[in-house]
């Protein structure tokens, strides 16, 4: 495996977009015969592999969709043996995952931005009322037409109501942060699971690349 | 690729393109499975109208069609997940968060925008000095008949838009972005630069306040038709409806990565429009995208327009350099 840097703060929390793992490798299979399996994974376009004794490292910074490392813009992997058997260890890390994991903060962000850009609209409505208090009553306007068509009311359809006084003709849609929270709360979720599901998925296409399946 | 001749075009040179309906795959499965993606579009359509037209006024309000919309959303993820129509435009994990990133931009700091120079700002202008009684010819006409005229003629006003996105390079290039997506899913319709999303977001929620149930049925063409845009379902789409309306087979030609398929099925709902004015194409692609099929990241799509709009002020009078634009559109 590439050596690490020593331990430092980041090794604290780099396992937010960092997956350090490995895969048992078949019994028989040597070191170079098993990286010859898993290296096809990183022959699409896009992809730089650097050999690096006995393993590879790779980079890309676009992925297809639909590949499995998609999520891992770069990585390293290497065969090493253990006490009882061979292993294929990596390290992959993941910008896109450290973004996922900062959007509910962005989104509470723009929650926050919300509400100001509300207050800051609601102030200069006020100062405005209070300038335009002296003058005259806007000018009058026909109401708009409330009544059904023959064919709707014979359909059954409601009549329409009017519009409560003081709502009519005007937005009364106070800004909310609802939208804002309801999306951090879905980004955590969905950092959650694809901490964990991304990773698997990583895993058993290693394993089965390994035990030689398609 | 030889491609196939569709009135004065060809299509499908570039990138495979399955022409013509005869040739789309059908759905395939058990006699419930076949039935319920053959009547689920209409099924719903009609169900949708049904219930904004009855409504008791007290929920014919924005956020029940908020609430529904977001609902049926779900209800179509779940229906990617039992019938794609291609393995491989199945929804992974990053695409998921990437569009649910673009959704909900649109929810939030979109909505922030429209309040100073988007939507909100114009239908509170509409709103505060317009006249709505000058208008009762229209607001006494039969419900359906205004809602439909709401529909088509935004539709209309959309055609056109984005067939200048198509046309015009300034207008190309905040549209772009959205172009590079190689697989479609639900909410890939979000997908792109947040400029693009401004201009064609013209909402009519702001309407909302008063006579509101003919642009709530409006909307439902809509929610029943134009949400199946880029959906992955496979659906035997009843051949009446995909003669009127846009289809997910028609918007996948328009993202194909043949270039001449995607001057084509320009309209969001009334694929009519593109039939009286020539740019209908019938059929599907399942090899989308642009520049050989590349994802763009979203830091790409936040600043394409503009780097690229320098790059091309730059070869234009910067003299010599050249910066090396692709995303040119025809004429």
């Amino acid at each position: 495996m590439t050596p690490e840097k020593p331990r430092s703060a980041k090794r604290l929390i780099d396992w937010i977009w960092t997956v350090r793992d490995e895969v048992p490798v078949p019994d028989g299979l040597g070191a170079d015969e098993a990286l010859a399996r898993v290296s096809p994974a990183f022959e699409s376009d896009g992809y730089s592999v650097q050999p690096t004794g006995e393993g590879l490292a790779y980079a890309n910074p676009s992925p297809a969709a639909q590949d499995t490392l998609a999520t891992f813009e770069k990585g390293a992997l290497r065969v090493e043996e253990t006490a009882t058997r061979r292993v294929l260890r990596y390290r992959l890390t993941s910008r896109f995952m450290l973004f996922c994991f900062l959007l509910p903060f962005v989104f509470i962000g723009f929650g926050q931005l919300t509400l100001a850009v509300g207050a800051y609209q609601k102030a200069q409505a006020e100062a405005k009322e209070k300038a335009a208090v002296a003058k005259k009553d806007e000018k009058k306007k026909d109401e708009p037409v409330l009544t059904l068509h023959p064919i709707d009311k014979f359909l059954g359809a409601p009549a329409p109501e009017k519009p409560k006084d003081g709502e009519g003709g005007s937005r009364k849609r106070k800004p909310s942060a609802t939208a804002a929270y309801v999306f951090s709360g879905i980004f955590a979720f969905l950092y959650l699971v694809g901490r964990f599901l991304e990773p698997w998925l990583v895993r058993r296409m290693f394993r089965r690349r390994l035990a030689g399946e398609s | 690729m030889a491609g196939v001749q569709v009135g004065n075009r060809i299509i499908g040179a570039d990138a495979p393109v399955t022409v013509g309906w005869e040739n789309l795959p059908k759905v395939e499965g058990g006699p419930f499975k076949r039935a319920f993606f053959t009547w689920f579009q209409p099924v719903t359509f009609f169900g949708f109208l049904l219930f904004w037209y009855y409504a008791p006024n007290e929920w014919a309000v924005a956020s029940t069609g908020i609430a529904i919309g977001i609902g049926f959303k779900v209800l179509l993820l779940a229906l990617e997940w039992v019938n794609p129509r291609f393995r491989s435009w199945q929804l992974t994990w990053k695409e998921l968060v990437t569009d649910l990133f673009y959704v909900g931009l649109g929810y939030t700091v979109l909505r922030i925008v429209d309040q100073f120079i988007g939507s909100d700002a114009i239908i509170g202008m509409l709103q505060s000095n317009f006249d709505f009684g000058k208008v009762a010819w229209f607001t006494g006409l039969p419900l359906l008949l205004q809602a439909f005229l709401i529909s088509f003629v935004f539709d209309f006003g959309q055609y056109w838009m984005h067939r200048g996105m198509h046309n015009w390079y300034p207008l190309w290039l905040t549209h772009a972005p959205h172009h590079f997506i190689t697989q479609l899913n639900i909410n890939k319709g979000a997908v792109g630069n947040p400029v693009e999303l401004f201009l064609i977001g013209l909402g009519i929620g702001g309407f909302f306040d008063f006579l509101p149930r003919a642009f709530l049925i409006a909307g439902t063409f809509g929610l029943a038709v134009s949400t199946y845009q880029h959906i992955n379902v496979r659906f035997n789409t009843p051949r009446w409806w995909r003669f009127l309306f846009n289809t997910t087979e028609h918007h996948s030609v328009h993202h194909s990565l043949d270039y001449e398929a995607t001057r084509s099925n320009y309209s969001g709902t009334w694929i009519i429009i593109d039939r009286m004015f020539g740019t209908c194409v019938d059929g599907e692609a399942e090899v989308l995208g642009m520049e050989g099929g590349r994802r763009m990241h979203i830091r790409e799509v936040m600043h394409y327009p503009f780097t690229e709009a320098w790059k091309t002020l730059r070869a234009k009078f910067g003299g010599g350099l050249g910066g090396a634009h692709t995303a040119v559109p025809a004429e």
